[in-house]
């Protein structure tokens, strides 16, 4: 049988294996390039005889489909394509099994595995809505990004979207915050800095990636070092470790 | 201080005619725009293909909703770099009519009720032929192929046999068979000129 399974391509093209042969060549699949490559392919070629009998459907299938899928949830996208290549320390990664969810960190992926508990859940949600949020911005259009060398070569990467009003900030090889302070971001404009959150840590004290949402009118982010919980007054205690223009 | 870089050069605005795959990233995203536009772009294909694999219409017409809807679940999951969106929307209609078809009738009476004419089905694509370009180059391009293979194929294709019962009604052999329908399909895309 193994000598043989080459020679299945065409029929499992065709949709023409039983349930068993079928389960059996997808495993072959995997381990097959050459096969995967000759089946999409071929597949494409049979996809084009089922293009030749096209006949439009009732206007009712529309319909209903349309009300359907208002109230049908989607599955998470599992991959963000993220060009030029020099992003992929950065990005959200996919990974290949579809219940770990990735969190951006400096330096890495931090891993969030999809657990049944509840806390568990609600913490995957939170971080796939961050993931998701953070992707859109990497993934839109208008997508610019700025970089910053840092003294003692801490780098920060920012991605904005105007059409998104958002931006991404990522770090690498930024040191962790001192013991009882973290580093808060801020957004500047004419008025001034307005505050953007703190930069969290994640699981080795380095910031991790920070959605900063709104960026309105802004010219400037800033990253200043503060107290624990960030600034108690509103505004920056001290000058920014880093600025980077947004104009 | 660097300088801003355009993360996605040459994407700007939103291009003026989506094409399936454009459209199936922004239905991945929750556009539901971007679907019903999906939906007018491939739904005849999706219908038409079903409506020749199970012939009951309205057997056709729950498949072609059950696909879109499967597209709208799962879009996210779709990797470009496997084929084109079309490609896998047709793939998944084929899939959903051929399991429909088998449950639906027993294997020997599918084989019985096979219209035993004596020669390849050439037929098979005049009828409902909507896309009258498709469906010249279709038949143009299975002319290209021995009659044996054309019936492999259009057998395997547009009735939803398996290699296993197509052996049978052809009288041939299995590894016989599957090379005719690896060939045929080989030559089909030769003549098409399909670029994946």
């Amino acid at each position: 049988m193994n000598d043989d399974v080459h020679t299945l391509v065409g029929a499992y093209a065709l949709d023409a294996l039983d349930t068993d042969e079928q389960a059996r060549f997808e495993d072959h699949l995997h381990t097959c390039a050459p096969c995967r490559e000759e089946v999409e392919e071929l597949q494409a070629t049979a996809a084009r005889l089922g293009v030749a009998v096209a006949a439009p459907a009732p206007p009712v299938v529309r319909e209903r489909l349309m009300e359907a899928i208002a109230r049908t949830p989607q599955e998470r996208p599992r991959t963000v394509v993220v060009e030029p290549a020099r992003w992929r320390r950065w990005a959200p990664r996919a990974l290949a099994a579809a219940a770990a969810v990735a969190v951006v960190t400096s330096g890495g992926a931090y891993l969030v595995e999809h657990e049944r508990s509840q806390e568990a859940q609600q913490q995957v949600q939170v971080a796939q809505q961050q993931t998701e949020a953070m992707s859109a911005v990497l993934a839109a259009p208008d997508a610019e990004v700025r970089s910053v060398t840092l003294d003692g070569g801490a780098r920060l990467r920012v991605v904005s979207s105007t059409s998104l009003d958002r931006a991404v900030v990522a770090s690498a090889e930024m040191p962790a915050a001192g013991p009882d302070q973290d580093y808060e971001l801020w957004t500047i404009d004419a008025d001034g800095p307005e505050s953007a959150g703190i930069m969290e840590p994640g699981e080795d004290g380095a910031p991790k990636a920070q959605l900063v949402d709104g960026l309105g009118s802004a010219t400037a982010l800033a990253i200043t070092v503060e107290p624990e919980g960030g600034s108690p007054n509103g505004q920056p205690t001290s000058d920014p470790i880093a600025t980077v223009d947004l104009a | 201080m660097g300088e801003a870089v355009p993360l996605h050069p040459g994407r700007g605005d939103v291009p003026d005619a989506p094409d399936p795959d454009s459209l199936l990233q922004a239905v991945a995203r929750g556009d539901e725009q971007a679907f019903g536009e999906l939906y007018d772009q491939l739904s005849a294909g999706v219908h038409g293909l079903a409506r020749r694999v199970v012939r009951d219409p309205v057997r056709a017409e729950e498949i072609a909703q059950e696909v879109f809807l499967q597209v709208w679940q799962t879009a996210g999951r779709f990797d470009a770099g496997r084929g084109s969106a079309r490609t896998w929307v047709l793939t998944l209609t084929h899939r959903r009519a051929v399991d429909a078809v088998r449950r639906d009738q027993s294997a020997s009476d599918r084989e019985d009720r096979y219209d035993w004419t004596g020669g390849p089905d050439y037929d098979v694509v005049d009828e409902e032929v909507s896309s009258r370009l498709e469906g010249e180059q279709v038949r143009r391009c299975l002319q290209t192929l021995t009659d044996l293979q054309k019936e492999a194929v259009t057998l395997a294709y547009y009735g939803g046999y398996t290699y296993a019962e197509v052996a049978r009604m052809l009288e041939a052999t299995l590894p016989t068979t599957k090379t005719r329908m690896r060939d045929g399909l080989i030559r089909l895309r030769d003549c098409m000129g399909v670029a994946v």
